[in-house]
């Protein structure tokens, strides 16, 4: 057994011995571990063994029928694997009561592989609590005959019952929705109606129009939005009525389900987007307008990182049947035997290292049950952060989990270097997406404790730490910015730090300390996309900035800009990183890119919109107003594909673009010089307007 | 090249023009299947021809797998009529680099389709005169021969109703232009392509008598938020104008109408004084086209508002 992950930590609790039995597997010391989990027939058995475990009392009072069914299923290897390794089940005892019943009712369907990974999808599916079992023949029959019939993608024959479950699972927020929601007739029209390659359901969502009023004029917050087109299969009538993010994102994920490919709404703040999973492995946000998304749809998680790493997980199926093998024995020799029980998690862990419930579920363990020595905790937390390093947020999530006992357990000196071992281990970790570091970075300072001085040298330490992440540098910075500038006491001592850690020529001062700081902040906020960083330290360099606004007529609407994030092509001597932010407000700023051939600035708008103009101001309009020139603005709504809207030489600014109709969709902007000149290239402001779509 | 009829002349007794112009009629007798669009716009440019787009996906879209044996018979070329270029979009999953590289030269025939198979007509001059898409409305038009027949016999009723209207002027010419605009049922289609002719309806008749100025600017969106705009300010009398003023346009389809008309129910819903106004105007809407979906929609409402037992079982939106 590889001794790198917890099993060493079983070393440093206590010794392992003893035996037990798993119903009909003997599981006696590490070696028989090992052993019945690496066959199939080893693993078959102990999945039975696991079922049996949790859903025994209700087999018993299945009919008699369905206890004919349950042990004919058990006796399936295949069968078993589809409702035992595809992923948590909610309920064991309702979906074995589900998939019983769909047997009884399409006994000759369910003869064909294709139906029986699909009749599991739908019955770990439905075991989920408010799922009605009495629905779950029909979803199953909608994809049964839907397949037969070729109405479905291909891509769906070759999908595994885990897989199935993102498709199968088709309605309203990750819930059940019968006829007159997302329910079968829906899918029935949008697979008539709604065929499209994979990756074109990404953009299906706009075959319905936003609308936040109806042609009543009654609010999509109210209940009559919908109501007077009752005779309109809920899935048409959003394309024909229109609706709002939620009706939208629904549309084009429920689309994608529908012709069997697996797709899943999302949260975000104030907004619903969905993402489709293109191909194996490949998920693609749609309709997203921020990284805090929350699923509705998961085997493992809410998180972004959660579906990226529970795919990387289940692309390695042989690593995941046997790092799940070990679970079950585990749990089923935790009371009677913790120590086998200990190296059970272990080789768990050894067979999966990045295995996120197995780590969860072993951590637990080791901290309710074993209660570890102090230094133990800190191979722990080391073995987390190196194993889950490629994905942070699935670190800290685990990491977490350990926090509070171990600081508890460990030595005062000891406790910051446990927390440092987990920023070491990232550092160079972008992680698969943008997650809510500035809270774990909050959840770590507050179980450290301590006076100001402590939290400001864990705040430079980690600091230190992440000044070379194109990640979490700025997020630190703003977290930092956050929790002691606001109060003098300590804002001096911040500056300070930040003036070390930039090498600040005079750290005591606090103007040039905190415009030494923000100035590479900023930069790396607007590098890695991030527009909260972007926006706190922008706001953080108020008192650096002098207002200068230039009042130029808006057009209707919002300020779209506003929130936004702006990025130059370059920066260089002349720029003013702290002065980008307002770029985007009515107060006017600043930035200024190297010498360059077609340099430029795109605009990310705080709100996606429908765009009535923009305004564009220049530095100046004399002698410099030509480094502008000739000047090309365009548009786009993924940041790829973009559009000219505007094109002008005449010096004379700022520009009035009006765009009423021509812009419906827009998220990002650009400004862009557009010859084959060398030369820098400076704008003061670049203001959106239009009308919300989020 | 297309095929040249076996009946065709003897070229060595024509000129060197005659025999251009013969080939150039072979064509646009029997039409041809043309490899990218690229390549076809430019085609249809000198010869004047209509182009057929089959959009589908070969490696995934299996639904359209029966319509494309159509496509890909002899026949169709045959059977859709003259003067016609056929372009085959493949929209495959899986394309090999010479494949993407061909796909390029497709960019600006790829029409804005809801489902695929597909077919799309576009003029001579490259712009899209109609779509069918997804196999029921494939289904619900006859089948693909006879979805392009269709999108063909608009083409022809469109460009003879705007060859009248060259010779026309003022109302006439509007009225014309208007009605070729209609044939198609477009709206000002994709990217506003049709913005130039909506220019010269303007030009002709430059109050609007014709009334299609007003409806092909028409706006559902802009008409409710005016009713909610004026119950919100209170200013009630001058959305009320403005709705007359919509209500005195001949023009309006009856889709325009009825959404006219919910807009309308908008501001009385709201305004105290014209509550007794409610039920007509959605009796108004619903009589202006029974069947259709907004037809039914203001019968709902009236359900909704007016009877009692209904209001209980609200539907959820």
């Amino acid at each position: 057994m590889n001794s790198s992950l917890i099993c060493s930590i079983a070393l440093l609790c206590t010794p392992v011995s003893v035996s037990g039995a798993l119903g009909g597997v003997e599981v006696t010391n590490e070696a028989s571990i090992q052993s019945s989990a690496s066959t199939p027939e080893g693993r078959h058995a102990l999945a039975v063994a696991e079922l049996k475990r949790v859903a025994d009392d209700a087999i018993d009072k299945l009919s008699r029928t369905d206890r004919r069914f349950v042990e004919d299923f058990l006796e399936s290897k295949e069968r078993v694997a589809d409702f035992m390794l595809s992923g948590p089940c909610d309920d064991p005892s309702k979906g074995l009561r589900i998939l019983a019943s769909l047997w009884k009712a399409d006994p000759q369907g369910l003869a064909d592989r294709h139906e029986q990974t699909t009749a599991a999808a739908v019955a770990l599916t439905f075991a989920m609590k408010d799922w009605p079992e009495d629905k779950a023949f029909d979803r199953y029959a909608y994809f049964r005959d839907s397949r037969k019939a070729n109405q479905l993608h291909p891509s769906f024959d070759a999908l595994e019952t885990w897989e199935k479950r993102f498709v199968v699972s088709a309605g309203g927020n990750g819930g059940y929705s019968d006829v007159g929601g997302w329910g079968n007739d829906s899918l029935v029209w949008l697979r008539d109606n709604v065929k499209l390659p994979v990756s074109d359901y990404i953009g299906a969502c706009w075959q319905a129009p936003y609308k936040s009023d109806s042609p009543f004029g009654d609010t999509i917050q109210g209940p009559k939005y919908y109501a007077p087109f009752s005779n309109i299969i809920h899935a048409k009538r959003v394309r024909d009525v229109g609706g709002v993010c939620g009706s939208l994102s629904h549309y084009g994920a429920n689309a994608a389900r529908a012709n069997g490919i697996p797709a899943i709404t999302m949260g975000e703040p104030g907004h619903c987007a969905y993402a489709v999973r293109v191909s194996k492995g490949n998920w693609q946000p749609a309709y997203t307008l921020s990284w805090q998304r929350g699923l509705h749809t998961s085997l493992w998680g809410r998180t972004w990182t959660q579906l990226v790493i529970q795919e990387a997980a289940f692309d390695n199926k042989a690593a995941y049947d046997v790092c799940q093998a070990h679970l079950w024995q585990a749990r089923a020799l935790k009371e009677k035997n913790p120590d086998l029980a200990e190296a059970a998690y272990a080789a768990a862990l050894d067979a999966q290292p990045i295995n996120v419930p197995a780590w969860i579920e072993s951590v637990d363990f080791l901290r309710d049950v074993r209660k570890p020595k102090p230094e133990a905790w800190s191979v722990i937390g080391r073995s987390i952060a190196t194993k889950l390093s490629a994905y942070p947020e699935s670190a800290w999530d685990v990491f977490s989990r350990i926090l509070t006992p171990a600081l508890a357990a460990l030595a005062d000196d000891a406790k910051l270097d446990f927390l440092v071992s987990y920023h070491t281990a990232i550092a160079k970790e972008d992680g698969p997406v943008m997650w809510q570091f500035d809270a774990a970075l909050e959840a770590q300072s507050k179980a450290l404790g301590g006076d100001n001085a402590r939290q400001l040298a864990f705040f430079e330490k980690v600091l230190a730490i992440q000044s070379a992440s194109k990640s979490w540098f700025a997020p630190t910075i703003a977290w930092g910015q956050k929790k002691f500038s606001v109060d003098p006491a300590s804002s001096n001592a911040y500056f300070a730090v930040l003036g070390r850690v930039f090498s600040s020529v005079d750290p005591n001062s606090n103007e040039a300390g905190l415009r030494a700081a923000l100035g590479p902040a900023i930069l790396a906020a607007e590098e890695a996309n991030n527009v909260e960083a972007f926006q706190a330290l922008g706001k953080a360099g108020s008192s650096l900035r002098k207002p200068n606004p230039v009042v130029v007529e808006p057009f209707p609407g919002d300020l779209l800009s506003s929130g936004g994030l702006m990025k130059p092509s370059t920066t260089s001597q002349w720029d003013h990183p702290e002065s980008h932010w307002s770029v985007l407000e009515e107060e006017g700023g600043f930035f200024h890119t190297a010498a360059e051939v077609k340099p430029n600035v795109v605009v990310r708008l705080g709100k996606l919109g429908d765009i009535s103009g923009i305004v564009v101001l220049g530095t100046d309009y004399g002698y410099y107003g030509g480094r502008a020139l000739p000047l090309k603005v365009s548009v786009s709504e993924d940041g790829t594909t973009w559009t000219e809207v505007f094109r002008t030489t005449d010096p004379k600014g700022p520009w009035r673009i009006p765009l009423a109709g021509k812009a419906t969709r827009v998220q990002f902007v650009k400004a862009e010089r557009d010859d084959e000149r060398h030369e820098v290239f400076h704008l003061a402001g670049i203001r959106v307007y239009g009308r919300r779509l989020q | 090249m297309a095929a040249v009829s076996s009946n065709s002349s003897d070229p060595s007794n024509m000129n060197r023009n005659a025999f251009i112009a013969l080939l150039l009629l072979a064509d646009s007798a029997f039409g041809q299947r043309v490899a990218d669009f690229t390549t076809a716009a430019a085609q249809a440019k000198t010869s004047k021809s209509d182009i057929v787009v089959f959009v589908h996906g070969s490696d995934w879209n299996r639904p359209g797998e029966v319509v494309a044996k159509i496509w890909n018979d002899a026949r169709f070329l045959s059977a859709v009529g003259s003067g016609v270029l056929l372009v085959d979009l493949d929209r495959k999953e899986n394309q090999s680099d010479g494949e993407k590289e061909a796909i390029k030269k497709n960019e600006a025939g790829n029409p804005p389709v809801r489902s695929l198979p597909a077919v799309a007509l576009y003029d001579a001059e490259g712009r899209l005169v109609g779509t069918v898409s997804g196999t029921e409305e494939l289904a619900a038009a006859g089948g693909l021969l006879a979805a392009t027949k269709k999108l063909l016999v608009t083409r022809r009723e469109r460009d003879d109703l705007w060859k009248a209207a060259d010779g026309a002027a003022a109302l006439i010419k509007a009225g014309k232009l208007g009605q070729g605009l209609d044939r198609m049922n477009l709206g000002l289609g994709p990217k506003g392509i049709y913005k130039p002719v909506l220019e010269e309806i303007r030009k002709a008749d430059p109050e609007d008598k014709s009334g299609y100025v007003g409806k092909y600017t028409f706006s559902n969106d802009a008409l409710v938020g005016l009713a909610l705009k004026a119950a919100e300010t209170k200013n009630y009398a001058e959305a009320e104008t403005e709705f007359a003023k919509w209500d005195r346009n001949p023009r309006l389809s009856s889709t325009q109408r009825q959404e006219l008309q919910a807009a309308k129910f908008a501001l009385y819903q709201r305004w105290p004084e014209k509550k007794n106004e409610v039920r007509p105007i959605l009796e108004k809407m619903r009589d202006i086209d029974p069947k259709s979906d907004l037809g039914q929609a203001a019968a709902n409402y009236i359900e909704l508002l007016f009877s009692t037992k209904r209001k209980k079982g609200d539907p959820p939106a």
